[in-house]
């Protein structure tokens, strides 16, 4: 992947710089443990690199999950910060 | 250098004021003194959990039923989760990466975040550890952590023969991870292969040097707290 160097508003992209786990050689354990993780996980580059460590990667999920979407509290923008 | 935990001032009041709120009711009174007499990391999440959950807008008297049901399920679900996520990177029978690394990684991990109480815990579970190259990697680490240069430190080691290059890889990675300077790339992440550690070696270490500086967050943004109230 290119670095950018300008300015831009585009969302912008996440690409993995280790190899990504196959799903046609996922484990029975990672696909269940994607789905967990976020509706995309199952395409997304990130996702497929973490779940190299799926028990990790599951237990990561939850405790990021039931912080960044819990209802009320602060805003999401907060919380990212 | 200035420490690198910050919690904004409105952080701060938001919670401090939700726990006044709280502790109105009679149980949320009771766990209120259980957090201040706590030291307790796995007690501290569970109170982030709940701070950062509670509507900021509400009546003290809807509030008990609302509060036991977020405790139920979100700081239900996180407190599980972060003792989970604890549990599964320090497993025992940890193998893309040995329990007497990531231990090493996480001490230096809490040191560089400036929370020497975390670090040092790390470093006696790794005393207390089981293996033949134990006095090694503790040398390695203690070296590393004594020395007032950190780069100069680094380099020191680089140059040693006798250092573990495979240790040296992974806390030279930890440091980049932890304090960006210089930022983790792909360099580092090739340093890290030709150190010996394939790719469930190199997730199983950032997720680790992920989880003790949000590990030394919730109880630096705990500590505050309790000074708040």
């Amino acid at each position: 992947m290119s670095v950018p160097r300008a300015f831009t508003s585009q969302t912008l992209g996440w690409s993995a710089w280790l190899d990504t786990v196959a799903l046609a050689d996922a484990s029975p354990e990672q696909p269940t443990v994607l789905e967990a993780s976020h509706p995309q996980a199952r395409t997304s580059d990130y996702y497929l690199l973490l779940v190299h460590e799926p028990e990790i990667l599951q237990q990561r999920s939850g405790a990021f999950n039931s912080i960044m979407y819990a209802p009320a509290g602060l805003p999401p923008a907060w919380r990212t910060q | 250098m200035l420490p690198r935990v910050k919690i904004a001032p409105q952080v701060l009041k938001l919670a401090s004021d939700e726990i006044e709120r709280i502790a109105t009711d009679d149980e949320m009174q009771r766990r209120t003194i259980r957090f201040q007499r706590s030291d307790d990391g796995s007690t501290a999440a569970h109170w982030i959990a709940l701070l950062f959950s509670v509507p900021g807008e509400h009546t003290v008297a809807s509030l008990p039923s609302r509060v036991r049901i977020i405790l139920d399920t979100h700081a239900g679900l996180f407190h599980r989760c972060t003792q989970g996520s604890h549990d599964a990177l320090l497993d025992q029978n940890a193998t893309s990466l040995s329990l007497e690394e990531r231990l090493a990684a996480a001490s230096y991990a809490a040191h560089l975040s400036e929370a020497p109480g975390a670090s040092l815990a790390y470093r006696a579970r790794l005393h207390d550890l089981q293996c033949a190259t134990r006095n090694e990697t503790l040398a390695q680490l203690e070296q590393l952590i004594a020395s007032d240069d950190v780069q100069a430190g680094l380099s020191a080691q680089a140059t040693s023969t006798t250092r573990n290059a495979r240790l040296t890889a992974i806390l030279s990675h930890t440091r980049s991870l932890v304090t960006l300077a210089p930022p983790p790339g792909k360099p580092a992440l090739v340093r890290l292969r030709e150190a010996g550690l394939e790719t469930r070696g190199s997730v199983a270490l950032s997720q680790l040097v992920a989880f003790v500086t949000y590990q030394v967050r919730v109880v630096a943004a705990l500590r505050a707290l309790e000074a708040a109230i």
